[in-house]
C-alpha cells in the first residue's frame, strides 16, 4: 500500500490532500528538530531551517534506460531517511527528509541549489551556516540481482569549508579532496531485497506500543512531518501535530538483516551530520559537545571497518570491485581528523591522531594536493613552538612548496607557505636555530616573492 | 553541485540505439555548439551483426555511473553531450578534420562503446565488451607529432557471465575516465596559457594514469605517461618564459621536474 502510493508519488502533480500536507509543513511545522518528514516533492524542496543540519535524501533511481525496479528507489530512500533519523538524533537539531519526484526534478544540483537559494522553488532554504547533508543513489537490476551506489556531498551553507588553525603565531587554512563523492557500487542479493521488503512493510506500521504484536497503522504517503519523542531499543516513537503518532520498529544490530550492514554508507552518512553538527556550533559559538565528536568519529570508524572486514579479492582474473572509492575513503578520514583536531581541549596526542589521519588520506590521493596540504598543516601545528619529535617544520613548509608546484593556483597553499615562512623566520634565534643563515635567506626570498603575488 | 542535470536523459538516449544495430557511421553532434568543457558520449551499441551480448546492460550502467561520478568528483565543468546514432569505426575515424573540429568547439573527450561475442585466441566463445575512446586534444598532437596515441580502444573479456560481479567490475570505467579527462583538459589549458590549471590537471592525470595502468603499464599507458610528464614540465618552462605570467610557477623555485 504505502509502496504504491510512494512511488506513485514520483510522477503525478501535488493532490489536494499532499499540498494541504505540504502548506500545513511549511506553516506549522518548518521548526521542528530532531524531526522528518516523507514524500517530499523534490520540485518544491523543503527542509526544517531551524534544524542546524539537514539530511536530504532523494529517490534511489535505475541507472537511466535500464530496467526499472518497481519503486524499489523510492521505498529505498524512504527507509533510509528513517534510519537516518533514528541514527542522527542524538545530535539534537536536526532533521531527515525524503523526496520524490522524476529523476529531473530531483537531480541533486538542482534540489540543492533552491534550498541553498541560489535557484527560486524550495518551499525553505537553508539558513546560512547550516549544514546540509544530500544523499542519492543509482540501481542496475539484471537477473534478479540488484546493483547500488550511493552519492554523498556535504555542506555549510554560505561557509567554505576549511580547516584552520594557528600555529607559530601564523594562519594555515586547508579543505577536504572533495565535499561530494561516489561510493562504490555494491551488489544486493534476491535475499537482500526480500528482506529490505520485509523490513519496509514493517517499518512503515506505525504501532500504539513498541511491541511488534500490537495495533498499527501505515504511515501516510502525504509529506506530513513529524518528529522523535521517545526511542526504544530498534524502536522509535513519532509525534506529529493532528497526525500520525506512535512506534516505529527500525531494523537493529541484533537482526539477522538490517539496512546498517546492506548500505555500510548509513554510518557515513551519520559520520558526517555529526562533523556538521559540531562545525555548526562551533561556528555560531554555541555550545558544542564532545560527545559529537565522540559519536560522529565511531560512525565514520565503523565505515571504516566494513571496508577492513572485506576479503581482498575474490580471486580471478578480474580484479576486485573495491568495497569503497578512493576519495570516499580518503574524506572519511579527513572528516575524523578535522574533528580529532578540533575538538574541546585537544591534546598533542589528538593531533598527532589527526595528522596520522591525513597521512592516510594523502597516501590514498597521491595526486591530491588538498590532502597534502592538511599533512603539511598539522607538521606545521606540533613542530612550531613546542617541536615534535621526528618532524621538522622546513620539510613541511617543503612540502607545502612541492604541493604549490602541483596545483600552482591553490590559494590555500600559497597562504600556508607564506604562513609558514613568516612562522620559521620569526623563530628565535637561540643557540640551536632552526635555520641556517642561508635558509634564512632563501626563504627571506621566497616570503617576499609570494608577498608580491598574493 | 557538480552533477548536472539532464544527465539521467542524455543516458537514457543511448539506449535507444540499442535496439537497433547498424554499421558505424560519424553523425554530426547537435549539442557539440555548447559553450564549455565538453565529453560526447555516442551509442553504445551492439557490433554489426552480433547478436545481444549479456555485457550491454552492464556496460550502459557503468558508463553512466562513471560519467556522474567523474562529474561530482572532478571539480571540473564538465557537461555531457549525447551524440545519438554517432558511432565510430574505430580509432582513425578521429581525422585532422574531425579533431580540429571537436578541438574549436572545446571537446575534450569522446566516448562509444560496443559489446559483441568473440572467440580467444584458442576459439573458445568469448563476451567481448570496448570502450572506445578519443583524447581529443592528445590526439591533435598525435596527427602532428605521431605520437602519443590519442584515440584507442580498451577491450574487456569474460569467458563466462555468471557472475554480475564480475560483469560490473569488466566494464568499469571509473578510473580510465578521470585520468583521460585531467589529461585532456590540461594539454587544452596549456594550449591557452592557463598555466596554473594546466599544470594542476597534467600532475593530476600523472597519479590517476599511474593507477589505472597498474603495476605492468602496456606501451600505450607507458607513452600516454610520459608525454604527461613532459607536457607538465613544459608548463612550468613555457610559464617562466611567457612575460605576461606572473604567478606561483615564475615567482618561486617550482622544479620543471616531477609533480611529486
Amino acid at each position: 500500500m504505502i509502496s504504491q502510493a510512494a512511488s506513485s508519488a514520483a510522477v503525478r502533480p501535488l493532490s489536494r490532500a499532499t499540498a494541504f500536507a505540504f502548506l500545513a509543513l511549511v506553516v506549522c511545522c518548518a521548526s521542528l528538530a530532531e524531526a522528518g518528514v516523507q514524500n517530499v516533492p523534490c520540485r518544491r524542496p523543503f527542509i526544517f531551517p531551524d534544524a542546524a543540519v539537514n539530511v536530504v535524501v532523494l529517490p534511489y533511481e535505475s541507472a537511466p534506460g535500464l530496467s526499472t525496479v518497481g519503486g524499489m528507489g523510492v521505498r529505498l530512500s524512504g527507509l533510509l531517511q528513517l534510519e537516518v533519523l533514528r541514527s542522527i538524533a542524538k545530535f539534537g537539531s536536526v532533521g531527515a527528509v525524503q523526496m520524490v519526484g522524476t529523476p529531473a526534478e530531483c537531480d541533486p544540483e538542482v534540489v540543492a541549489a533552491k534550498l541553498l537559494g541560489q535557484a527560486p522553488g524550495a518551499a525553505t532554504t537553508l539558513r546560512k551556516g547550516h549544514g546540509l547533508v544530500v544523499v542519492w543513489g543509482r540501481f542496475y537490476l539484471e537477473g534478479g540481482d540488484v546493483f547500488v551506489q550511493a552519492f554523498c556531498r556535504l555542506l555549510r551553507s554560505g561557509i567554505d569549508e576549511t580547516f584552520d588553525l594557528v600555529a607559530g603565531g601564523q594562519p594555515f587554512s586547508g579543505q577536504l579532496s572533495s565535499q561530494a563523492f561516489a561510493c562504490a557500487p555494491r551488489k544486493v542479493t534476491v535475499e537482500d531485497i526480500r528482506n529490505f521488503e520485509q523490513q519496509f512493510a514493517r517499518s512503515t506500521i506505525v504501532r500504539s506500543a513498541p511491541e511488534d504484536g500490537a495495533t498499527g497503522v501505515p504511515m501516510v504517503p502525504e509529506p506530513l512531518p513529524y518528529w522523535i519523542s521517545d526511542t526504544r531499543g530498534d524502536w522509535m516513537k513519532i509525534d506529529s501535530q493532528g497526525g500520525v503518532r506512535g512506534w516505529i520498529r527500525l531494523s537493529g544490530a541484533r537482526d539477522a538483516w538490517s539496512l546498517a550492514r546492506w548500505l555500510p554508507e548509513l554510518a557515513y552518512v551519520e559520520g558526517m551530520v555529526g562533523y556538521l553538527r559540531f562545525r555548526v556550533a562551533t561556528q555560531q559559538a554555541s555550545s558544542a559537545r564532545p560527545a559529537w565528536v565522540e559519536a560522529a568519529g565511531r560512525a565514520l570508524v565503523e565505515y571504516e571497518r566494513g571496508f577492513q572486514s572485506q576479503p581482498s579479492s575474490p580471486g580471478g582474473a578480474v580484479p576486485p570491485l573495491p568495497w569503497r572509492t578512493a576519495l570516499a575513503g580518503a574524506v572519511q578520514m579527513q572528516l575524523r581528523g578535522v574533528l580529532s583536531a578540533m575538538k574541546p581541549d585537544a591534546t598533542t596526542d589528538d593531533r598527532v591522531n589527526a595528522m596520522t589521519l591525513f597521512e592516510r588520506a594523502a597516501a590514498m590521493l597521491p595526486h591530491d594536493a588538498n590532502a597534502r596540504n592538511l599533512v603539511a598543516m598539522m607538521q606545521l601545528s606540533l613542530t612550531l613552538g613546542s617541536g615534535y619529535p621526528g618532524l621538522s617544520p622546513k620539510q613541511a613548509a617543503a612540502d607545502l612548496l612541492q604541493a604549490l608546484g602541483a596545483d600552482p593556483g591553490n590559494p590555500r597553499l600559497l597562504a600556508n607557505l607564506q604562513s609558514a615562512y613568516q612562522a620559521l623566520l620569526s623563530q628565535p634565534v637561540t643557540t640551536t636555530p632552526i635555520l641556517t643563515e642561508d635558509e634564512r635567506r632563501v626563504f627571506s626570498e621566497q616570503l617576499a616573492a609570494i608577498n608580491r603575488i598574493r | 553541485m557538480p552533477a548536472p542535470a539532464g544527465l539521467a536523459t542524455l543516458v537514457l538516449l543511448v539506449l535507444l540505439a540499442v535496439a537497433a544495430p547498424a554499421a558505424a557511421q560519424m553523425e554530426p553532434c547537435v549539442g557539440i555548439k555548447e559553450s564549455g568543457f565538453k565529453i560526447l558520449l555516442d551509442d553504445i551499441f551492439e557490433a554489426a551483426g552480433g547478436k545481444a551480448s549479456p555485457l550491454m546492460s552492464s556496460l550502459l550502467y557503468r558508463v553512466s555511473t562513471n560519467l556522474e561520478q567523474l562529474q561530482v568528483e572532478s571539480g571540473l565543468p564538465l557537461k555531457v553531450v549525447r551524440c545519438a546514432k554517432r558511432r565510430p569505426s574505430d580509432p582513425s575515424a578521429f581525422n585532422r578534420p574531425l579533431v580540429e573540429q571537436l578541438n574549436a568547439r572545446q571537446v575534450i573527450l569522446e566516448v562509444w562503446g560496443t559489446t559483441a561475442e568473440a572467440t580467444d585466441a584458442a576459439g573458445a566463445p568469448i563476451h567481448e565488451a570496448i570502450v572506445g575512446y578519443a583524447l581529443v586534444p592528445v590526439r591533435f598532437d598525435e596527427l602532428t607529432l605521431g605520437q602519443p596515441s590519442g584515440a584507442f580502444l580498451l577491450s574487456r573479456q569474460a569467458k563466462s557471465v555468471t557472475s554480475l560481479d564480475e560483469l560490473v567490475r569488466l566494464v568499469d570505467q571509473s578510473g580510465e575516465l578521470a585520468a583521460y579527462v585531467a589529461v585532456s583538459t590540461g594539454v587544452r589549458l596549456l594550449r591557452s596559457k592557463e598555466y596554473d590549471q594546466a599544470r594542476a590537471q597534467l600532475c593530476r592525470s600523472e597519479g590517476l594514469l599511474a593507477r589505472v595502468a597498474g603495476a605492468a603499464p602496456s606501451t600505450r599507458d607507458k607513452a600516454l605517461i610520459g608525454y604527461v610528464q613532459r607536457l607538465a614540465s613544459d608548463v612550468v618552462s613555457q610559464a617562466k618564459a611567457d612575460p605576461a605570467y606572473t604567478g606561483v610557477l615564475k615567482a618561486l623555485p617550482i622544479s620543471t621536474g616531477g609533480c611529486r
